[in-house]
């Protein structure tokens, strides 16, 4: 069990800026996408403000929640988590 | 002078644990209700219609649901501020203090005049309010929890504690029961929309409710002594000078935080949020079931459910709280899709054979308040062969000047026939029944793994990111998962998109949980 968490523990490492990109990326992505729509008559305009306001408050929480799981995975590969250091 | 060890081993034995128990959890219960009668209003609707602008009842409902989030997001905060507090003064008076803010705020949210009235200050201050709410929220719990299982002994650390885990679930029981009671006080089944007035004004009558709880809860809770393991740490010497600081820089805590948070909090939160919040939001804006019923719905699961936590806090004192929270986790991520379908199919209207001989129309025609053009109501009710019942509004405002555009609003309000009802309470019940086993053993696990001088502190935080962030946020993210699925081709979008948000957070828990959490925590409690 000791020598997985310890793999899992890159796993953890890679998957904390993974998630910070992916989240960067899809606002990167939404948020043009509606503009035209709106630009087009298709969606409303306040739609705008809540897909900001949605975008906002994940990227401000989610980015140190998910570096977080970056700190976890690095204590992971060092050994942290393992049986004798538990103890 | 008795040694410390005695004292503790003194005050385990004590007969007045469940004077414990009953002052900590009416104040957190109280706690709780304050809390969740906003959710449950913003659930509903009915914040979004009074705090927002009604131009686009969507993006309404969204600034409520964000608005709601709010008071979970600041919970982190709260659980830092008062946890801090606790471990250098004492959790007897901290949380003396979280409950005189919570009851403060939420009276003053029920007096606060809505969007026509004052413009886009009326939800800059509600926000204000619930940020304090959440505040409150964060310091309460932990203290709650650490209290009861300081005077707890070890054997039955798991069983006491899950006294307080109920708290949260009656809190939501309680806050929806008075929501019910005041709606079926103000119903006026002569009037187009028989919930008008609840909707109007009365929706307050909750809120304002809570000064007298609160005013009892503070008479009970001032009555109360310090925990025994509290005073022997201070008699001691050896409080934490700085509990943030040996919270988080020292490795050896901050570690168990990560693992609290990732191996435990966050797929509890998101398993408690869906079962309970986005479940009643499901039923409401996707299902459209009438919100009376749905509310009903929830009760009626709880009051049966709620039993279950004790069981499962009494288990883990037995085989040990990991592999009873997993095993929620499990379920939870494997039935939550085919639970959801069927409660959709529930209420679906096209898959029912109405009585077209049964279907009645009313429509009526009356100025606007403004007297600038006039609003013509038509309401269909429709009966079905199954007993099911559905009622379609659509309200057409028109205006005096041709340069204002006619608006044109809909609503669908289903009640279900009483066979449905039960299945849809059975499917919230086994829901309810997957938070009692991630739950229910979790605050005795949470205080074990962390010393006494900076337990307050060091439970507090990952608890309220598990359930204020990543649970907290779930009717929130899932609502927005779902409208992001909607296109030109599929109108209503994938309804069941946004549960992936929960069983992802869910399966993620569960792999860390079960290979990094240890098997036993120290049950001594002692350091």
């Amino acid at each position: 069990m000791d020598a997985l968490k310890k793999i899992l523990g890159i796993v953890w490492l890679l998957l904390s800026p993974a998630l910070i990109i992916m989240m960067l990326r899809q606002f990167a992505i939404e948020i043009p996408a509606l503009q035209e729509a709106i630009a087009a008559g298709k969606k409303p305009a306040s739609e705008l403000q809540s897909t900001y306001l949605f975008w906002v408050i994940t990227i401000t929480i989610f980015v140190p929640v998910a570096a977080g799981l970056g700190l976890f995975g690095y204590y992971s590969l060092k050994g942290e988590y393992q049986e004798s250091a538990m103890t | 002078m008795a040694s410390s060890q005695q004292q503790v081993q003194h005050t385990t034995t004590d007969k007045n644990i469940w004077g414990v128990i009953t002052a900590s959890s009416v104040g957190t219960l109280i706690e709780w209700y304050d809390f969740y009668i906003f959710g449950s209003l913003a659930a509903m609707g009915i914040i979004g219609k009074q705090f927002f602008p009604s131009d686009n009842p969507t993006a309404a409902f969204l600034s409520s649901l964000a608005t709601f989030a709010a008071g979970f997001i600041v919970r982190p905060f709260g659980a830092l501020f008062f946890g801090r507090l606790g471990d250098l003064i004492g959790r007897k008076y901290t949380f003396l203090v979280t409950l005189l803010l919570m009851g403060g705020s939420t009276f003053f949210i029920g007096l606060i005049p809505g969007y026509a009235s004052w413009g886009a200050a009326a939800p800059l201050i509600v926000l204000i309010l619930r940020l304090l709410q959440g505040l409150a929220l964060g310091g309460e719990y932990g203290g709650a929890a650490t209290y009861v299982a300081e005077h707890s002994g070890s054997n039955k650390r798991g069983y006491f504690t899950a006294y307080i885990q109920t708290t949260a679930t009656l809190g939501l029981l309680m806050s929806i029961g008075v929501i019910i009671l005041t709606q079926s006080f103000l119903r006026d089944e002569t009037q187009v929309n028989p919930n008008a007035a609840f909707e109007e004004w009365g929706w307050r009558i909750p809120f304002l409710v809570s000064i007298f709880l609160i005013i009892i809860s503070v008479i009970i809770r001032m009555k109360m002594h310090e925990s025994p393991m509290f005073k022997k740490v201070k008699a001691e010497g050896k409080t934490s000078k700085n509990p943030l600081k040996e919270s988080f820089t020292k490795k050896a805590n901050l570690k168990m935080v990560l693992l609290a948070l990732f191996g435990a909090t966050a797929g509890q939160g998101v398993v408690w949020y869906t079962g309970q919040y986005y479940a009643l939001s499901f039923m409401n804006k996707t299902c459209s079931i009438d919100s009376a019923q749905a509310n009903e719905i929830i009760m009626i699961a709880i009051i049966f459910v709620t039993p279950f936590f004790l069981v499962f806090g009494a288990l883990s004192d037995k085989i040990g709280r990991k592999y009873i929270m997993m095993a929620g986790l499990l379920v939870a991520i494997l039935a939550y899709r085919p639970i959801y379908q069927k409660m959709y199919d529930i209420a679906d209207l096209n898959k029912k054979t109405e009585i077209a001989d049964k279907t009645q129309k009313d429509e009526k025609t009356e100025l606007t308040k403004d007297k600038d053009g006039s609003i013509t109501t038509t309401k269909i009710v429709k009966t079905f062969e199954d007993g099911t019942i559905a009622t379609l509004i659509t309200k057409n405002t028109k205006f005096n000047d041709a340069n204002k555009k006619p608006k044109e609003e809909k609503s669908k309000s289903v009640k279900l026939s009483s066979g449905d009802k039960t299945t849809m309470t059975f499917l919230i019940f086994i829901q309810i029944f997957f938070v009692t086993m991630v739950y229910g053993p979790i605050a005795a696990f949470l205080v074990e793994i962390f010393p006494t001088n900076i337990r307050y502190t060091s439970m507090s935080l990952p608890y309220h990111i598990g359930n204020g962030i990543f649970g907290g946020l779930t009717p929130y993210i899932v609502t927005r998962i779902i409208e992001a699925s909607k296109s030109e081709a599929n109108p209503a979008g994938d309804v069941l998109s946004g549960l992936w948000y929960p069983i992802g957070i869910a399966a993620l828990t569960l792999i860390i949980g079960m290979i990094y959490l240890p098997t036993r925590t120290d049950k001594s409690m002692e350091d």
